[in-house]
């Protein structure tokens, strides 16, 4: 599929998926009705729906997503790993281990979020300064480091979910699975998306020299070492983003790069952008599904990232 | 162009190369020939600056290759490693195009010249059909094939290439030494490791033969290729076939 067609038809989806996101809710509303409520006329219930409720909450799922994919795409470009994904160097296991403690401790929502900014933080200093700083630098070391990390963090996690009560695995449990209800940090979120998307669009070529491995784009005149350092925060600044908007979603990260690749894009010029929007709509969709199909209970929206992104994986693995 | 000074080129504590100095200059091709493990690869990284020695240094026209950016060295020097060790979703043509990549500005894409350049390197490796390939597709040789496209499209005066006829058929092992002869004759130089005493003969005026004791001998390709040398530095007895001065040698079996 040529990327131009794949780029117009994506920005369509996405803004088909804003669209139902917008309807589709506790009080369904019609295209019309989400266009005069946008604008500011018509019922006053439904503005505040919307203006409220559903616009920061689909604006989020879009950012996460999109952040996700991103983040998933810079780090497979980094390890040289195609199964690597936002949470393969255990930024997300300091976040939840960070998040989760704060829930066990029955602190606020705030400091909830704050320890989970935290834990990633510390987690990010530790993979650098183990993985990175020591000798020679070596992706296989900085790799490792993070999955050993992760493990920790996994037992950590186990640990707090076995000491916890009735009510308060549940919230754990969703902040594990991801949740979109409490988005914190969008606009910080929109501008890490849009400011990261843009450098990696426009400096791609160096992602693409970067897949021959460090001898050969070092030959090609890539700066590799700096490269590798830049890539690395600025995968870790989006995947922090998108673990304070809504939790550890699964799937978006490691399978969005993959799905545009099974269509047949490669260049990191073409693979960045429409990952991103991919990423975005797709979230956009998988929330709004978990918001409203069984409502009023809503469902962890990463349950639903895998059951929509699973047979669309299979279905295109199966075409190629 | 390319010097080495007294280099001395270490890897994990043994010494492949002790006190080397040699210049490669414009029109000559050098040929590498050393036993498996003798640390060729380890002396072409240092030549490329992508190792750094134990002592001594290597410039590219007077200038340490430490104290060079590796952006401005790319467009001079073209590498083309033994063992990539990536992964690469694309076509064939946009691999190739990578070569381009120290030629063009560092954002935005590759130019319609590059593009034409790239497309040209494809026609020197007979790769022309297999463009709109996906390289994970290709088979060894013309992967092979497709990296030394992607090293011409670099389109430098001076080529660090480590066994490129690794994988390559007869044809297009002859096929690729046209390619670096016509570099030769353009007022190119190279550095090529080989394997086949064959080729070395044939196609280099100089060769630089590293034994296993980090010892490196260097000189007129005529002078050095004789059957002393090379049962040293191969370790093994062989035989001349074919008259003296222009036989070729094979293993005695």
């Amino acid at each position: 599929m040529s990327p131009r067609l794949l780029l117009t038809l994506l920005l369509c989806a996405s803004a088909l998926g804003l669209g139902f996101g917008l309807m589709n809710g506790s009080l369904p509303l019609s295209p019309g009705e989400v266009w005069s409520a946008l604008l500011g006329r018509g019922d006053s219930a439904a503005i505040e729906v919307l203006w409220q409720l559903r616009l920061p909450r689909v604006l989020a799922a879009f950012a996460c997503g999109g952040l996700l994919a991103l983040s998933g795409v810079l780090l497979q470009a980094l390890l040289r790993n195609s199964l690597a994904d936002p949470y393969i160097l255990g930024i997300s296991g300091g976040a939840a281990v960070g998040a989760l403690a704060a829930m066990l401790l029955g602190a606020s929502l705030a400091a909830m979020q704050l320890a989970s900014f935290g834990g990633a933080l510390l987690a990010i200093l530790a993979v650098f300064g183990l993985g990175f700083l020591h000798g020679e630098r070596n992706i296989y070391r900085l790799l490792l480091t993070g999955v050993v990390l992760s493990a920790g963090c996994g037992a950590v996690v186990s640990l707090l979910l076995t000491l916890a009560q009735g009510e308060q695995v549940k919230g754990m449990l969703f902040w594990l699975m991801g949740d979109l209800s409490h988005p914190e940090g969008l606009l910080f979120a929109w501008v890490v998306l849009l400011v990261l998307g843009l450098c990696a669009t426009v400096f791609s070529g160096g992602l693409d020299v970067l897949a021959g491995g460090p001898d050969k784009a070092a030959a090609l005149g890539l700066a590799v070492g700096r490269w590798q350092m830049a890539l690395y925060f600025a995968a870790a600044a989006l995947t922090v983003a998108a673990l304070q908007l809504g939790g550890a979603i699964g799937f978006v990260g490691l399978m969005m790069p993959h799905a545009v690749r099974l269509l047949g894009i490669a260049a990191h010029r073409w693979l960045i952008p429409l990952s991103v929007l991919l990423g975005g709509s797709f979230l956009v969709l998988a929330d709004t599904l978990a918001r409203t199909l069984w409502s009023p209970q809503q469902l962890p929206v990463g349950v639903f990232t895998a059951l929509l992104g699973v047979p669309f994986l299979l279905w295109l693995l199966g075409k190629r | 162009m390319l010097q080495a000074q007294n280099l001395t080129v270490a890897i994990g504590g043994k010494v492949v190369c002790r006190d080397l100095s040699v210049t490669i200059r414009r029109g000559e091709c050098w040929g590498v020939l050393g036993q498996n493990g003798a640390g060729k690869t380890t002396l072409l990284r240092a030549l490329a600056g992508l190792h750094l020695p134990q002592a001594g240094e290597v410039s590219w026209d007077g200038r340490p290759l430490q104290a060079t950016v590796r952006r401005e060295l790319a467009r001079h020097l073209g590498v083309l490693p033994q063992n990539e060790g990536g992964e690469f979703w694309g076509s064939v043509l946009e691999y190739v195009l990578l070569g381009r990549f120290p030629h063009r500005a560092p954002w935005f894409g590759y130019s319609a010249g590059d593009e034409r350049i790239a497309r040209q390197a494809l026609t020197q490796m007979e790769l022309v059909e297999l463009a709109h390939r996906s390289l994970n597709t290709l088979s060894g040789g013309e992967r092979q094939r497709a990296a030394i496209a992607q090293v011409l499209a670099q389109q430098a005066q001076c080529y660090l290439l480590d066994e490129p006829l690794q994988h390559l058929d007869l044809r297009h092992q002859g096929q690729a030494m046209r390619e670096f002869g016509k570099i030769r004759e353009e007022g190119g130089a190279l550095l090529v490791v080989l394997h086949d005493i064959l080729w070395a003969q044939r196609c280099c005026d100089r060769v630089l033969l590293q034994f296993a004791d980090g010892r490196v001998l260097h000189g007129a390709a005529n002078e050095l290729l004789t059957r002393e040398h090379l049962e040293e530095l191969f370790q093994c007895p062989l035989r001349e076939m074919g008259s003296a001065g222009e036989g070729c040698f094979v293993p005695g079996v």
